[in-house]
């Protein structure tokens, strides 16, 4: 290579690339129109497409927690996919990132991209020569400047130098609310562009990235239709979760129903189920009742962890040892307790259900990455390159770095996938079926989980389709609340494997409740599992095997099951006494993304992270609640 | 002392300043505005609002001294790195120094809209993608196989014979189907997976043929009708189309600039010579 002097480089290039997109604009003068326009021509074709409906309800899989370019931690982490990038990869075609070619095997259904409300606008001026604020006077004064030196000049005093600094500020000629106001509308076209009613849906969102004392208390907003408020509210506007319910709910009465939807509470420093509101006053029935009616889920397991349970408080789950993030602990301070786990706050939340007569955290479960390269769910465990740009975009980092201030590469877990329980694959037919909670979450394959209770469902079947039909018949299914019962409730669940990947081993019901007194209890059952074993003498079912070889990174199906169905009774239910149910479908054995990475790139397998994982799927709660 | 001279630590700063000799050797003329550093009372402004974003007070004095401090080791160490040229040879520091340039200058128009013949080239050009997929409207009889492999097979062969003999014949529990009616690959695979739906494009079509694999089990399978993929005129896809070629469209401005910053440079490939 023959070189010109090492420090010549940026500002020609700079400026080039400056007459260039300069020309650009020029030369697209006649065609280009409004963003409003396009918004709504698009929006009104797709409206018209008739859609096939399934009033049994089909699993669709997907996204609710992507982030792309235009959220600025991604951003400054190297990605360049946008919110259309993201649709697109979505829906399986091809991306590069980190140089890399990367494509998933299967489309998803849906997808909310959910980039950070804060500095939205900022990325929006900076990426877009379209954008308002294009026509500020400094950058006309820049279009007048001829002498290439004037130019520099000018890039560096209002651009470069401002994002040096170490608090980046907006540069003179961003223009303010605005600018994030035309960002959002960006997002909701590319989100209009590609939803495709039937085939793909693409919901409107945002991720609220509020952190108060570094304590996470992040939600993703999802809004129902085809279009969204005039701006995303972000942490720098609302400040705690109690103003940002009053905000949708002010979004809603204009016609503009959003659910909310929080994460990480694993990391939340026991601020996501509170016994106090932000105030530091103890909640009460109007803040439980609110939150419940706006946040009718929670992200139960992400690339920073999942939440459900640590074995460290669980000694007793055997299947607790899962994903269970520990690194996090290392940076900001953070430290696991038991109430930062979601099955402790579900029998936090029937305990408020007791004492306040609501329940503030009647949660069902969805699944989310949190992949900041815009890929959205991107869970297959040997398809994993990273999920946070460079940081852990090459096999040396994902083995020794970390995602600064967050987690050690290897201790990832890659995120889950969201199922939803819907008659369509519509905007409308999947956020509804969100709000009433008949949700799932997996830590990446398809299984499919269906689960209903009731006092009057038939115990001996062994037929999905009659469970079903029997299952909203004279029961409700996941997410739903039992009716007051005279007798014992019963179960009925049913899972089939993903059809591309790995059998079943068991399903478990877990119960949690809270006695008179208000103590908090659980228990948890083994209902249904493969290959005809049976339980010892202490009723402990024997693991189901394994079939991993760990030099090739490779499984079989020689164990498990395909399907399994299963029905269980509660005999030691109350009637006096909260509950909830929720049931877990454990996969057979298979390697964990560690170590497809190493086979796949001949180095030897990491010392301190599982090889193996047993993948698993997390119906919604059905809850109980005395009559008062 | 052995022990001394193999630590790493050590070497690293022997040649540092080893490099940093060199340095002022090789550059007597750097002047004393290189040497100044210069914290401004904006810069400390905003040292202060980080500080307070962060713990919700303004910082102490002696807080701000040490912030300010930090900065000007930052700042000292910044200068001195690349002095020394050290991040030239860290392909992180160059990746993300490229991608800084590619955020400044990327480009593109989210609203344009081609002319009309430009779009019928495109989509004459890439007709293939707009393709749709095969339908089908089948029935299918699932066997479930988590059972012994002698019974199975006993199965399998008694259902051959009832299906030849035009006889029918209930398949085993499940949530799949009977009938899939004009179904795309999303409603197949939903259910049967990619493998399965993969495997119907090669089986003949109004007779029972099986068993044919799926993630699940095995399946008896009665094509009804194939709807073969077709090419939708333009007119049906358009909106798609644009979308596709203004992402070209990005690519190739991309693609451009980069031209334009090569053109600027000569650069020569010195590849091994062969045998070496």
């Amino acid at each position: 290579m023959k070189k010109k002097p090492y420090t010549a480089l940026p500002f020609p290039a700079l400026l080039l690339v400056l007459l260039v997109s300069c020309d650009t604009t020029e030369n697209n003068k006649g065609t280009t129109f409004s963003e409003s326009s396009a918004v709504k021509t698009e929006r009104n074709v797709t409206q018209s497409v008739s859609v096939k409906a399934n009033p049994m309800l089909n699993a669709y899989f997907g996204e609710t927690h992507v982030h792309t370019a235009y959220s600025l931690d991604a951003y400054l982490g190297g990605t360049r996919l946008t919110p259309a990038d993201a649709y697109r990869y979505a829906q399986g075609e091809a991306v590069v990132v980190n140089g890399v070619k990367h494509q998933r095997k299967r489309p998803l259904d849906f997808v909310a991209v959910t980039d950070h409300a804060e500095y939205m606008g900022e990325m929006y001026s900076a990426l877009y020569k379209s954008a308002p604020g294009h026509n500020h006077k400094l950058l006309k004064e820049l279009r007048e400047l001829k002498a290439i030196e004037e130019r520099q000049k000018w890039f560096l005093k209002y651009v470069v130098s401002s994002n040096r600094s170490s608090v980046p500020k907006h540069p003179p000629f961003f223009a303010g609310q605005e600018t994030v106001a035309s960002a959002w509308q960006l997002n909701i076209k590319a989100a209009n562009d590609y939803n495709q009613p039937g085939q793909f849906t693409a919901l409107i969102a945002y991720e609220w990235s509020a952190a108060p004392e570094g304590g996470n208390l992040h939600r993703n907003i999802i809004f129902r239709g085809d279009s969204g408020p005039e701006y995303p509210v972000s942490y720098i506007d609302i400040r705690r979760e109690e103003a940002l319910w009053d905000w949708m709910k002010k979004q809603e009465e204009m016609g503009l129903p959003s659910l909310a939807i929080p994460h990480n509470s694993n990391a939340s420093k026991s601020m996501m189920f509170p016994a106090v509101d932000s105030e530091g006053k103890p909640i009460d029935a109007a803040y439980a009742k609110k939150r419940q009616y706006y946040e009718p889920l929670i992200e139960m397991m992400q690339t920073k962890g999942n939440s459900e349970v640590h074995r460290k408080f669980w000694a007793a789950d055997e299947f607790a040892d899962f994903e269970n993030a520990d690194s996090i602990e290392n940076s900001s301070n953070r430290k696991f307790t038991k109430n930062n786990f979601v099955r402790e706050g579900l029998k936090l939340g029937v305990g408020f259900a007791q004492s306040l007569g609501s329940n503030p955290f009647k949660s069902g479960f969805i699944g989310g990455t949190d992949n900041h390269n815009g890929l959205a769910g991107d869970v297959s465990e040997n398809n994993f390159q990273g999920a946070h740009g460079l940081e852990d975009g090459s096999v040396e980092r994902r083995r020794e770095a970390s995602v600064s201030g967050w987690i050690n590469s290897r201790d990832q877990s890659i995120g889950s996938l969201a199922g939803v329980w819907a008659t369509q694959n519509t905007r409308n037919s999947i956020w509804d079926a969100m709000k009433r909670r008949e949700t799932f979450a997996t830590s990446g394959p398809r299984i499919q989980v269906r689960f209903f209770g009731g006092e009057n469902l038939p115990t001996n079947i062994n037929n999905p389709e009659t469970l079903v039909k029997a299952g909203y018949a004279q029961g409700v299914p996941m997410g739903g609340d039992l009716s007051q019962t005279v007798s014992k409730p019963v179960f009925n669940v049913y899972a089939s494997k993903d059809p591309d990947g790995a059998n079943l081993d068991r399903i478990q019901i877990i119960k949690g409740w809270v006695d008179a007194r208000g103590e908090r209890h659980e228990k948890i059952m083994d209902v249904t599992w493969s290959d005809n074993r049976k339980k010892d003498d202490n009723g402990k079912l024997p693991p189901v095997g394994n079939t991993v070889d760990l030099k090739a990174a490779t499984y079989t199906n020689d164990i498990g099951a395909a399907t399994l169905t299963g029905s269980w009774t509660d005999t030691s239910f109350k009637t006096n006494e909260h509950s909830f149910y929720y049931a877990r479908v454990l996969e057979i054995p298979t390697p964990r993304w560690t170590t497809y990475d190493a086979v796949r790139n001949q180095l030897p397998l990491l010392e301190d992270v599982p090889a193996i994982i047993q993948e698993r799927a997390w119906s919604s709660p059905i809850w109980y609640q005395p009559a008062p | 002392m052995k022990v001394f001279l193999k630590e790493p630590l050590l070497h690293f700063l022997l040649i540092g300043v080893v490099l940093f000799v060199i340095y002022e050797v090789l550059n007597p003329s750097s002047n004393t505005d290189e040497k100044e550093v210069i914290i401004n009372s904006a810069q400390i402004a905003s040292l202060s609002a980080k500080f307070e974003r962060t713990w919700k007070r303004p910082p102490e004095i002696y807080e701000l001294t040490t912030l300010i401090n930090e900065h000007v080791l930052d700042e000292v160490y910044f200068r001195q790195a690349i002095a020394l040229g050290i991040e030239k040879n860290d392909p992180l520091i160059r990746r993300r120094l490229r991608q800084k340039m590619e955020f400044y200058t990327s480009a593109g128009d989210v609203n344009a809209v081609p002319p009309d013949n430009e779009l019928h080239a495109f989509y004459q050009n890439n007709i293939q993608a707009y393709k749709t997929e095969n339908r089908y409207t089948l029935k299918q009889i699932f066997i479930n196989t988590d059972i012994p492999v002698n019974k199975l097979n006993k199965r399998l062969s008694q259902i051959k014979k009832s299906l030849n003999t035009a006889g029918t014949v209930k398949g085993d529990a499940s949530f799949i189907p009977e009938v899939f009616n004009s179904a795309d690959r999303n409603e197949i695979t939903r259910f049967l997976g990619e493998r399965f739906y993969k495997q119907l494009a090669e089986l003949p079509v109004k007779q029972w043929t099986g068993p044919v694999k799926s993630g699940l089990g095995l399946h008896y399978v009665y094509i009804v009708s194939q709807i073969p993929g077709s090419l939708p005129p333009l007119k049906n896809v358009k909106s798609r189309v644009i979308k596709d070629w203004r992402y070209q469209k990005n690519l190739n401005l991309r693609e451009m600039i980069n031209k334009r910053l090569l053109a600027d440079y000569v650069v020569n490939i010195e590849w091994p010579v062969e045998g070496l």
